[in-house]
């Protein structure tokens, strides 16, 4: 069901923009001479079309991305209120593609500028996988004590690294703003953006979602397992740490993509797999591919609606219609389980 | 038959406290060996030791004369399974689901239970006194019986050697007859039993063998004659105890007995 529902979420997204809804053989005939099949539309309109359509892709990927890495934290740390944002792994891939768009803007050494000029969006998307990737080390680090992973220190310290990215990407960006161009590329990272995306964001956002589901089969049973605690998990056979590896290369590799190709977008992480849970229960086999599925149907559905409803005259960033949506969840999950949180 | 040896096993907690200190240990195929010993003398942490969950700092495991290091962690599993005191968290799933994390080192490449593993899993649930309430969630049954649910998931396990560390702290006496005499119906189908437990009346009563603990290292080891006797035990556990003699299941043999009693 939730997959009929996306691919009808990616039909009326490609139609509707802020040039007007087109009627839906138009629609079909740009995405048909996209894939080589058929005469285009006139070189304009095609060119909606096709950014319509990569829109949507890029959307639906993207959310299905970023609630996968939740549901894979919130396995590995056994807890619920896990997820890339609150751990900082968003705000540490921010801080990275910050520092990259500041370098290729002209800030860095010349020869780094130079032989980066031509890749930038790799660059970029790699230095986002770099700071999520150090930041997911740093927070499990600094949140062990004996061996042992403690969730009260995990979401402390991941608030406290998520302030000092946040700061630094602050100071990185008041150094930037006489560079309005820098500025605005890193604006736009703060909040997320979903306009203008081509092939290549596509392509990253296909990578987000592809290699880390190549990780579910070595992962998915043995986080029911975790379930327990690690050392019962190990006590039944699972191999803890290369399960712990797995999950969190795949979670900060999803999550650094993800906002490499359109920067933070808080809580899909945090409230997708919760709500996948309410509906499926806790098994991780239906709950890793059900989140993918449902942040896909979330992020692209919340653009869809903002985009039907707002239009081009109030063109909100996804970042802020996920916060506007997911802020009021995120006080509602503590409201309920304020017993179990003191229990803590 | 199998063989799980400890081979002069040291460890130390940051402290420093010395939990466990030179110890050998030995436990066979059907064999019931208690572990005795006051509170903090080490009996947990030579069990994880002994699992495979918690490496030592000196010394090794073997079994059946090959270290235990050396087994892949599902092969370890299909051969050793541990019935730890608690979970530390205890997930809301059912019981079934529960007792099914038992097979995962059974499990085929693509984690596929076979039609054996799913029949273990209800012979397990039934073996443990919860048949017929495998749709129950974990979180919602008594302490007493969710110990019981962790030793049925040791049985599905179906590994040589049952590690048990204090199975009966939360049960009604009845119960606690009762997972003694599971455990017991393990050794007589070629298990091999280690059980940490404060109870040394079970022990007499079932124990093949006696293992006291005190402060990390083995002070005395025997049948329930030889360990449970005031010279042997009032060192450790002071003038707390009083002593007896009972006759036994079988009627004939007497067994001893020691009931925790200020003079």
């Amino acid at each position: 069901m939730l997959s009929v529902l996306l691919i009808a979420l990616i039909a009326t997204s490609a139609h509707i923009g802020s040039t007007g809804t087109d009627d839906t053989r138009t629609t079909l005939q740009g995405a048909m001479a996209l894939v080589g099949l058929g005469e285009a539309l006139p070189a304009a309109h095609q060119m909606i079309v096709e950014l319509r359509i990569w829109r949507s892709l890029v959307a639906a990927l993207v959310g299905a991305a970023l609630a996968l890495s939740g549901a894979l934290l919130q396995g590995v740390f056994r807890n619920d209120l896990a997820s890339p944002a609150i751990l900082g792994l968003s705000s540490g891939a921010g801080l990275g593609a910050s520092i990259a768009i500041l370098v290729i803007g002209g800030y860095g050494p010349l020869t780094l500028v130079q032989s980066a000029s031509g890749a930038a969006p790799f660059v970029v998307a790699g230095a986002a996988f770099a700071g999520s990737a150090a930041v997911t080390v740093l927070v499990v680090a600094l949140a062990t004590t004996g061996g042992r992973i403690s969730v009260p220190s995990l979401l402390l310290v991941g608030i406290a690294i998520n302030a000092v990215a946040a700061g630094l990407i602050a100071a990185i960006q008041s150094f930037a703003t006489r560079d309005f161009e820098v500025a605005r590329a890193m604006m736009v990272w703060s909040f997320g953006t979903l306009d203008d995306r081509q092939s290549l964001h596509a392509l990253f956002a296909s990578a987000a979602v592809l290699l880390p589901i190549c990780v579910l089969p070595f992962v998915s049973v043995e986080l029911d397992l975790f379930a327990g605690g690690e050392e019962d998990a190990q006590a039944l056979g699972v191999d803890t740490q290369r399960v712990k590896i797995l999950a969190l290369l795949a979670a900060a590799f999803a999550a650094a993509m993800a906002v490499a190709v359109a920067g933070q977008i808080a809580f899909v992480g945090l409230v997708v797999p919760h709500l996948v849970r309410q509906l499926f229960g806790r098994g991780h086999r239906y709950l890793l591919p059900m989140s993918l599925l449902g942040g896909a149907v979330l992020l692209l559905g919340a653009d869809v609606l903002q985009r039907h409803f707002l239009g081009a005259n109030l063109p909100l960033q996804p970042g802020v219609v996920m916060s506007l949506l997911g802020g009021p969840f995120f006080l509602y999950l503590l409201v309920k389980n304020r017993s179990s949180i003191q229990a803590w | 038959m199998v063989n799980l040896s400890a081979h002069t096993l040291d460890y130390e907690y940051p402290g420093p406290v010395r939990a466990v200190a030179n110890v050998d240990l030995e436990v066979v195929g059907d064999e019931l060996v208690c572990i005795l010993g006051p509170n903090g003398s080490g009996k947990s942490t030579l069990l994880r030791m002994l699992a495979g969950v918690l490496p030592p700092q000196r010394g090794h495991v073997e079994l059946n004369g090959r270290r235990l290091e050396t087994f892949s962690p599902r092969e370890r599993a299909r051969a050793v399974a541990l019935v730890p005191q608690s979970l530390s968290a205890v997930p809301a799933i059912t019981l079934r689901n529960f007792v099914l994390g038992g097979r995962y080192g059974h499990l085929d490449r693509w984690r596929r239970s076979d039609a054996h593993g799913l029949g273990m899993v209800e012979r397990a649930l039934a073996a443990a006194d919860m048949e017929g309430q495998g749709e129950r969630l974990l979180t919602e049954i008594s302490g007493g019986q969710r110990q019981r649910v962790m030793i049925a998931r040791a049985l599905a396990q179906e590994a040589d050697v049952l590690l048990v560390d204090e199975p009966t702290n939360s049960l009604d006496p009845g119960h606690q007859l009762s997972i003694f005499e599971l455990i017991a119906d393990q050794v007589r189908t070629g298990h091999g039993v280690l059980v940490v437990t404060h109870d040394l009346n079970l022990a007499s009563q079932f124990a093949t063998r006696l293992v006291l603990m005190n402060q990390g290292s083995i002070q005395a080891q025997g049948n329930a004659e030889e360990v449970l006797r005031p010279e042997v035990l009032s060192p450790i556990y002071g003038d707390t105890l009083r002593f007896g003699q009972w006759p036994g299941a079988d009627g004939g043999i007497r067994r001893p007995y020691a009931l925790p009693w200020r003079r």
